[in-house]
């Protein structure tokens, strides 16, 4: 019998044959597949074949068990959560509810999720971040699923959801239209199908083997490069010197005179949250158990369908376009540090204090945030012990503040 | 307190791009360095500011010429002192001989020989 691993391959291979182009959304969407309660945003214009993709996806993963929920018809709250039995509050005088399916499927699909209404968004926001869902004071735990979602950024008649309800998606992915060989091959698909590309597709894996490859997947062990290089890329897209996530003051405005204005924080308005760094690891781990590894490449290419809809540009002509832009010249910078052999240096200064060390660090900390930081805790260790004065250290001459997050104060 | 994994990380990045520590320098060997095209290596550092040159020197055309401007102007420069210095060498000489006329001079008149200039 093969083994999840060989199945979710052949879930794609099946997938990849029923929907044309978009292969590199396919894999992402079916990698984050892979671990506990997994969501997935699926970002297209009309037309470009969202809902289609969504339910392939389900239909591969849980056959019959799914119930998908449209944003386009009034959907109320019972039909997302539960609703009141009647007649055991007229006979018995007990509130019992009676708890919607979409709770209990394993395959959860939301169609046009941004034209949900506010109340029911809020349902479901809970049951995302909490396993669980609340309807007339009783609670239901939901256990474990896979959701999939879709919207049409472009949607004139849509609700503007709350960004930490969007943060609940694992990652979004964007579809582009078909191009011309690609249209051919999809009025080929439609004729073999009979317009039936959906109803036809067969359930791949059963929803246990896919728990059995969410365990699996689990419990991989990412070797410290990896799970370094994620909390540096996230970490790179998070820090400020003006502690942009507390300041009324936004960029490109704060950023004005600012030491690092020409770094790629100076180009984020809303950093990624901390979630960001979790996705990020989980399909690490599942793309070492999938295909038996994960390059720097792989995560930079990852990160840009974590980040999209976590973060927020300064200026944005292609969300898409200018986040690859960023990642590109974080990878540059990834290697810069390398080069400048930054995390020896910084390892070597974990152990003891060495003046020579500790000026080559300094060198390199005014042109690097995130390793100022950790060169500023270190600093105030060896404050502590006698070895440095504060006047010398890096925080007093440039001004820096090192506390929960970054301070500044102007002279 | 800081994490197993981040300790881990740095290590495993200073196994990666190891230096060489010593009392007060720190170097290291850069592995898989192409030069572009028409580019010199270190070669004027170590000239300018005086750092150490690669174990192979490449120059190319613009920094050769960058040289040999510096070492017809430093050959002009040594003639110009070698004539200045063989000038001061003269009025050495010259000087020399004024303060062995002048100290003979006061030596005899205070010997009371009748030397008189006259």
């Amino acid at each position: 019998m093969p083994s999840p691993r060989v199945k979710m391959k052949d879930l794609e291979k099946e997938i990849k044959s029923r929907f044309i182009g978009n292969e590199e959304a396919i894999r992402m969407a079916l990698l984050n597949q892979l671990h506990r309660r997994s969501a997935t945003l699926i970002r297209a214009p009309r037309g470009i074949g969202k809902s289609t993709l969504m339910l392939l996806v389900l239909k591969g993963l849980c056959g019959d068990d799914m119930v998908v929920i449209s944003g386009a018809s009034e959907v109320k709250r019972g039909e997302v959560v539960g609703r009141l039995h009647i007649p055991s509050l007229e006979r018995e005088g007990v509130e019992r509810v009676l708890w919607a399916s979409f709770t209990k499927a394993r395959g959860k699909g939301l169609d046009e999720v941004n034209r949900l209404n506010p109340y029911t968004t809020a349902n479901v926001h809970h049951m995302m971040q909490f396993g669980e869902v609340w309807a007339y004071g009783q609670k239901t735990p939901v256990g474990d699923y896979t959701l999939l979602a879709n919207e049409n950024p472009g949607d004139p008649s849509t609700f503007i959801h709350s960004p930490p309800f969007y943060d609940r998606f694992d990652v979004s992915v964007p579809l582009n239209s078909l191009t011309l060989g690609e249209k051919f091959r999809l009025q080929e698909l439609l004729d073999r199908y009979e317009d039936s590309l959906v109803e036809s597709m067969p359930q791949v894996l059963s929803f246990e083997e896919l728990e059995e490859a969410r365990k699996e997947v689990l419990e991989i062990k990412l070797n410290p490069d990896l799970v370094g290089y994620v909390n540096l890329i996230v970490r790179d897209f998070q820090v400020c010197v003006r502690d942009r996530e507390e300041s009324e003051v936004k960029p490109p405005t704060l950023c004005e005179g600012c030491h690092f204005i020409r770094d790629v924080c100076s180009m984020i308005k809303e950093p990624p949250s901390e979630r960001a760094t979790v996705i990020l690891s989980h399909l690490a781990k599942a793309a070492v158990w999938l295909n038996g590894g994960c390059t720097l490449d792989d995560l930079l290419r990852m990160a840009l369908w974590v980040f999209s809809h976590r973060i927020k540009l300064v200026r944005v002509r292609s969300l898409l376009g200018d986040l690859q832009e960023l990642l590109n010249r974080e990878r540059a910078k990834l290697e810069d540090r390398n080069a400048r052999r930054q995390w020896t240096v910084l390892n070597e200064l974990s152990k003891d204090f060495n003046p020579s060390l500790y000026r080559l660090a300094r060198e390199a900390a005014v042109e690097d945030v995130v390793f100022a930081e950790e060169l500023m805790k270190l600093e105030e260790g060896w404050i502590g012990g006698g070895q440095l004065k504060r006047e010398e250290t890096l925080s007093a001459q440039m001004d820096w503040r090192l506390t929960s997050a970054w301070r500044t104060h102007s002279k | 307190m800081t994490s197993e994994t981040y300790k881990r990380f740095l290590e495993s990045q200073a196994e990666k791009n190891p230096v060489k520590l010593d009392r007060k320098t720190l170097s290291w060997e850069e592995q898989d360095v192409r030069l572009p095209p028409g580019s010199s290596s270190n070669l004027l550092e170590s000239v300018y500011l005086g750092r150490e040159p690669e174990e192979t020197v490449v120059v190319d055309r613009k920094s050769a010429k960058l040289l040999q401007e510096r070492l017809t102007g430093l050959e002009i420069e040594v003639n110009r002192l070698h004539r200045r210095i063989r000038g001061m060498k003269i009025l050495i000489w010259v000087l020399l001989g004024i303060t062995v006329l002048l100290g003979l001079f006061i030596f005899f008149r205070l010997q009371g020989a009748p030397f008189a200039i006259s």
